[in-house]
């Protein structure tokens, strides 16, 4: 990479690190440290909830998504603006007028220490590796691309991130999310841009493109229950996937307890509610184009430079085959293209017919050739994550390379620190203050709270490193995680019905995780985004059963 | 001519001496719905342009 992309990856990384640095001031209290003292204004609250989502993965996974499946990833999204409603007059106020620190404290106040200490070990465990994937999946991609180690590449992005979320706590990552956003939208918008110059058709034969090949198929009315992109699992399941993620995990919910009042965590939940759709089409559209780029210029036969060397060295014949029958495939879709947009209006049914079967070809090299990758390396090829960095670093131009890795890093920092800043908020006051030193000076749990950010940052990193041979570990715990997801969201509901008890929700909480689980095994055909729907329906069910046969709770909060 | 809009003064949870008015929850819940569903409109119409 030339270096001046070089200079902008590294002039923004230490512009983020000093900046966040600074914003350690007021931070010498818990309620500063963890809550910003409450006091940060609702755009800068709704940003960060923003940013947190918008990891690398989205950067790099989702547009790759865009270009090999086009955009009916964004139906995923369809529930979010509903569930930011719901919210908004069920657990933010609640939440924020209780005045905690987690979402699990509440559960305590509420219900009982056993119910918030579950929940809060729930989430501990889940995120504790998730955040490590959230490093990983970039660090891959640098690993291979720039030749780098694991290590380096999971220092790189992991360092920094730890140090400014150990010292400036969530104060620090919400602004720094602020800028990190801007980053992002101003990457993704300049590419487009690019795409949009570079392209050798106008703007609307592109699009007739796309829509030829399948890629502006955005809308599935079907039903089903087995399809996770469909307009209904999109906006049903969605919304109450949506409700648990930003109404009870803690790396949500932290973030709008830092907003000055109820009225401005609402304020800065409807940011995502107006915006969240709009931008995932965005980064969806910026893979749509990218194929339609190289459905005029010729691409390389393996998107991940590492698969090619492997099966260039295991297999040269085979290569080679692979190679000329690549070059014939997209000589043929270049030409079925061209003939489709000189057609009139691009609907001539022969061009378009021509234009299908050209695809239809490519596809299946491409498909011949990810098999003798999986066989050369023995592991499964993902070369889907490699398209946009390929195009990044082959086609845009200097500076706006270096713009694009910039925002790919800040999308990861972002997303890490948020996670950061909720864990150690989690571990230090759910666990060390509720459990091991109950009194103790603002100074000594501020101690404490940096060592825990350091150790879930080291802890991320490590598993960030180890991330290829743990996968099916962390796919493991990632199951386990949609199993109990929804039931939480159901706990927090039940915590709003008078007559619900702490027995109930305990229980409740456990047979709703419990149907999960045997959903997920029994029938595994079902989309996970139902699991969260089975899971809170469970847990109202059996929690409301169960506390109609127990005394009535004792009042605890009024909220 | 429409009337002013429906503001409500601080609610309930609003800061100690915070003069800022907000909307009230209905006039956003509307604003986002409808929101919601211009862009899948705008979504639509790309879909049935384009997806021949």
């Amino acid at each position: 990479m030339h270096w001046i992309n070089w200079a902008i990856v590294v002039g923004w990384l230490a512009f983020v690190f000093v900046d966040g640095i600074r914003r350690s001031r007021g931070t010498s209290r818990l309620e500063g440290y963890f809550l910003g003292n409450r006091s940060l204004p609702w755009w800068a609250v709704g940003l960060s909830v923003m940013a947190t989502q918008l990891s690398a993965v989205t950067m790099i996974g989702t547009t790759g998504q865009g270009a090999t499946d086009g955009m009916r990833f964004v139906q995923f999204y369809f529930g979010l603006p509903v569930a930011m409603l719901i919210l908004g007059v069920t657990i933010v106020p609640f939440l924020m007028r209780a005045k905690v620190y987690t979402a699990y404290e509440f559960l305590e106040r509420r219900f009982d220490a056993k119910t918030r200490s579950l929940t809060a070990f729930l989430f501990l465990l889940s995120r504790g590796l998730s955040c490590g994937t959230i490093i990983a999946a970039p660090a891959v991609v640098f690993s291979t691309l720039f030749g780098w180690s694991m290590w380096a590449s999971v220092a790189f992005i992991g360092v920094p991130t730890v140090i400014y979320t150990m010292i400036g706590g969530v104060q620090a990552v919400a602004w720094a999310d602020v800028k990190q956003m801007v980053l992002v939208v101003g990457a993704l918008t300049a590419v487009v841009v690019v795409l949009l110059m570079r392209i050798p058709v106008s703007p609307v034969d592109a699009l007739r493109v796309a829509g030829a090949t399948g890629r502006l198929h955005i809308f599935d009315f079907h039903f089903t229950l087995h399809e996770t992109y469909t307009f209904w699992s999109g906006l049903i399941g969605g919304t109450f996937l949506m409700l648990s993620y930003f109404g009870t995990d803690q790396s949500q919910v932290q973030r709008y307890l830092t907003a000055k009042s109820v009225d401005e965590a609402r304020s800065s939940h409807l940011i995502s509610a107006y915006w969240k759709i709009p931008l995932q089409a965005l980064v969806l559209l910026v893979g749509v184009l990218v194929f339609v780029y190289y459905c005029f210029v010729m691409p390389p036969l393996y998107w991940n430079p590492a698969q090619a060397e492997a099966v260039r060295a295991k297999s040269p014949a085979a290569f080679a085959t692979l190679e000329r029958e690549h070059a014939a495939a997209w000589t043929g879709r270049s030409r079925g293209m061209n003939a489709l947009v000189a057609s009139p209006h691009g609907a001539d049914a022969g061009a378009l017919r021509d234009a299908r079967d050209a695809q239809r070809r490519t596809d299946q090299v491409h498909a011949d050739a990810l098999a003798e990758a999986e066989k050369a390396t023995g592991q499964p090829p993902k070369d889907v994550n490699y398209i946009i960095p390929y195009f990044v670093l082959h086609e845009l131009p200097i500076g706006l390379t270096g713009l694009f890795i910039a925002a790919v890093i800040a999308a990861a920092m972002s997303a890490v620190a948020g996670e950061l800043a909720s864990l150690s908020s989690a571990t230090v006051i759910d666990f060390y203050k509720r459990w091991v030193r109950a009194e103790a000076t603002d100074t000594h749990y501020l101690r404490v709270s940096r060592v825990a950010t350091a150790s879930w940052g080291v802890f991320a990193c490590i598993v960030a490193t180890f991330a290829i041979s743990l996968g099916s570990l962390i796919e493991v715990v990632n199951r386990f995680g949609s199993f109990f997801y929804g039931s939480i969201l159901g706990v927090f509901f039940l915590a709003m019905i008078r007559r619900a008890s702490a027995t109930g929700a305990f229980v409740g909480l456990l047979a709703g995780m419990g149907a999960v689980g045997a959903v997920s095994y029994g029938a595994p055909q079902v989309s996970y985004l139902w699991h969260n729907v089975v899971g809170v329906v469970t847990v109202l069910v059996v929690g409301l059963a169960m506390s109609a046969a127990s005394p009535a709770p004792p009042e605890r909060v009024s909220a | 001519m429409s009337g002013p809009p429906d503001l409500t003064s601080r609610s309930a949870g609003a800061a100690a001496g915070d003069d800022v008015r907000y909307p009230s929850f209905k006039v956003l819940a509307c604003k986002v719905l409808g929101l919601e569903m211009v862009v899948l409109l705008l979504l639509w119409l790309l879909q049935r342009t384009f997806t021949v």
